[in-house]
């Protein structure tokens, strides 16, 4: 590592460039965060509106991020071994959740679960209603969030070099064997990083989430709800902690991963 | 026991054309190519791996095109031994073992041939960790214990030092001969082989017989001493290394003698030189085609030799090269060049020197003529 006295020109300029950058991100987070005191956090910490909504987000994005897992991992498989008329086309629809409005999103996923479409009846028929549930919520965070876990997946499948898994095939290995004996786990880390992708993506969302489930509320609606309502100062608390909150999950996944990743090497490299 | 019937297969920069291939049980059988010229391909194809366009697969006269791979029971390793990054070497070793009604014999059976092979002090490391001749053992103690009807190996020895090259041919000779084996049915029992590599020199140490392919076309199959001797194309004796190989014109003289006129560049559109080989061959008359020389059969000497060689030339050193088996020296006799192997006690009694005149001989016998 060169010292800082070394440093060209070149990169002074880029590392001026990556503070800029940082300012951006890091400024308004943390003055956000400075601007309730840490009474009022406390305080609103205690509110069951904001805690429950906390919780809220964090269970439906998890457990719409497993529940479509299970589906969307064996796809991307599909689509990084096997090649197939249209693929190209298969695979821009699979990228347009994260281009398309996200209030258009909602529009277009009410025309399908609403009471009045077919799935819509067919459910409430079983007692289950999309529309202010937290499985219309599941759905909605699911639509804009899929191709994270999708891409994700399907690179790491393909990082997997094809000749391991014609070797697993001669030494008789099924397809399903193979599948998750070598591709699955050599592929984990690029799964297991669109998985958080996805899940981040889902916790994160509002528009989408507005038009189909506005109650129970998520926090980014509640937050908006609080803005809305009673102004800025009663929404920041809600921002500052959800916002910590998704910090520690978010290292706490990291520091998984680097574990995993630090006990690999010292096995390898022994 | 394995036959390719008129395999044809398209790939996108290549085409494996009219592949026909006999190996018998218990063989040491070589497919010696260039690199790209599709002997990987044929393995792939025989394990199932690829599908041909046209043709057959028959593994003791029956037809195994509609078995999936892993119903062949074909072994597989490939050049860079493919092990699972992820898994032990016991874990790769035991991938293959499945449920089974006598595990416990099975078991003992991978434990024998993991002493055999010596990789017992490895079971506990993870591949990336591990030496080419290790993770190689490795790979065909994997393979063995599927105890496969046959052995396909892609380039085994292409990566080692020569050390160890040493090492996995013996180990490959015992493999084929029956002395490591798995399970105790099999001891002396002979594996087949199909060995895939473009050395010639490994192919002539292990093979009971080679097939030469070019381009995706099997151009000759026989033991390697024909092949040596009698090199059928051009391109088989370039690619065996003999260096003398000339274009050119041959015409009938008399009952015994017929004479062959070198091409210019060895190109026949370029006109003949005047340099005249006498040489033996009783079917060409007024023929392109080309002769062979080996380098051991040149006699040099510093004035011109009297003997029974009916080819005798004058010529100039070109080239003196330092070889594995002695010193080869390159004369040009005319705008044609012509190279001998002696020994470097020749060189130094004779003190043949760069740019000093030299006298090169050879035998009619010595010629080999391929007609077009």
């Amino acid at each position: 590592m060169k010292s800082i006295k070394n440093l060209s020109l070149f990169q002074t300029i880029l590392i001026i460039f990556g503070g800029l950058i940082l300012l951006f991100i890091v400024a308004p987070i943390l003055s956000m965060c400075l601007s309730s005191s840490v009474h009022t956090l406390v305080k609103t910490a205690a509110e069951e509106q904001v805690y429950k909504s906390i919780w809220l987000t964090l269970w439906t994005s998890m457990a719409a991020t497993i529940a479509f897992a299970i589906l969307a991992v064996p796809f991307a498989y599909l689509l990084a071994r096997k090649n197939f008329p249209f693929k190209r086309l298969i695979c821009g629809i699979i990228d347009v959740p994260i281009v398309i409005p996200h209030s258009a999103a909602g529009i277009a996923l009410l025309g399908v679960i609403s009471r009045d479409s077919i799935a819509g009846e067919a459910a409430s028929k079983i007692g289950i209603n999309f529309i202010d549930h937290p499985i219309g919520i599941m759905i909605a965070m699911a639509f804009v969030s899929l191709p994270f876990l999708i891409n994700g997946a399907r690179e790491g499948f393909e990082s997997v070099p094809i000749q391991l898994e014609k070797t697993a095939y001669t030494l008789g290995a099924s397809n399903s064997k193979v599948f998750f004996t070598i591709s699955l786990p050599m592929a984990w880390r690029s799964v297991m990083s669109g998985f958080v992708m996805m899940w981040g993506r889902g916790l994160s969302e509002f528009g989408t989430i507005v038009i189909i489930a506005y109650y129970p509320m998520v926090t980014s609606v509640l937050i908006y709800n609080r803005f809305t309502s009673y102004g800025l100062k009663y929404a920041q608390p809600v921002a500052v902690l959800f916002v910590v909150a998704c910090l520690i999950m978010f290292i706490f996944f990291r520091l998984l991963s680097m574990e995993k990743k630090k006990k690999n090497n010292l096995v390898r490299y022994k | 026991m394995l036959e390719l019937k008129s395999i044809y297969k398209k790939f996108p920069t290549f085409e494996l054309q009219d592949i026909n291939l006999d190996i018998e049980e218990g063989e040491y059988f070589v497919l010696l190519g260039k690199s790209g010229s599709g002997k990987s391909l044929i393995l792939e194809l025989i394990a199932g791996l690829q599908t041909p366009e046209t043709g057959d697969i028959k593994i003791h006269g029956v037809s195994i095109l509609n078995r999936t791979i892993q119903k062949r029971n074909i072994g597989l390793v490939f050049q860079n031994h493919s092990l699972f990054p992820h898994m032990t070497v016991k874990a790769n070793i035991f991938f293959a073992l499945k449920k089974r009604r006598n595990r416990d014999s099975f078991v003992k059976n991978i434990n024998s041939v993991i002493d055999i092979l010596k990789v017992s002090h490895l079971l506990d490391r993870y591949p990336a960790t591990l030496s080419l001749g290790e993770s190689q053992r490795v790979a065909l103690v994997r393979t063995l214990v599927t105890n496969p009807c046959c052995l396909l190996l892609d380039e085994p020895l292409s990566s080692l030092d020569t050390q160890t090259k040493t090492e996995i041919r013996s180990l490959l000779r015992k493999i084929n001969s029956g002395h490591i084996y798995f399970g105790e049915e099999n001891r002396e029992k002979l594996k087949t082989i199909l060995h895939v590599t473009h050395d010639y020199e490994e192919a002539l140490a292990l093979s009971s017989r080679i097939a030469v392919i070019e381009n995706g076309v099997i151009s000759q199959v026989g033991k390697p001493s024909e092949i040596f001797r009698h090199p059928k194309s051009q391109f088989i004796a370039k690619f065996i290394g003999i260096k003398n190989f000339y274009r050119g014109y041959v015409k009938k003289v008399d009952k015994t003698t017929s004479i062959f006129t070198v091409y210019k560049n060895n190109n026949s559109s370029d006109g003949l030189t005047n340099i005249d080989f006498n040489i033996s061959t009783d079917e060409y008359n007024g023929d392109s085609g080309c002769v062979i020389l080996r380098s051991e059969d040149i006699t040099l000497s510093n004035t011109f030799l009297d003997s029974s060689a009916r080819n005798s030339f004058k010529g100039t050193v070109t080239d003196i090269e330092n070889v594995k088996t002695g010193v080869e020296i390159t004369a040009d006799i005319g705008g044609v060049l012509v190279s001998a192997l002696i020994t470097e006690t020749s060189l130094n009694k004779l003190e043949i020197k760069l740019y000093k005149e030299i006298h090169i001989s050879f035998k009619t016998q010595a010629t080999h003529f391929i007609g077009n």
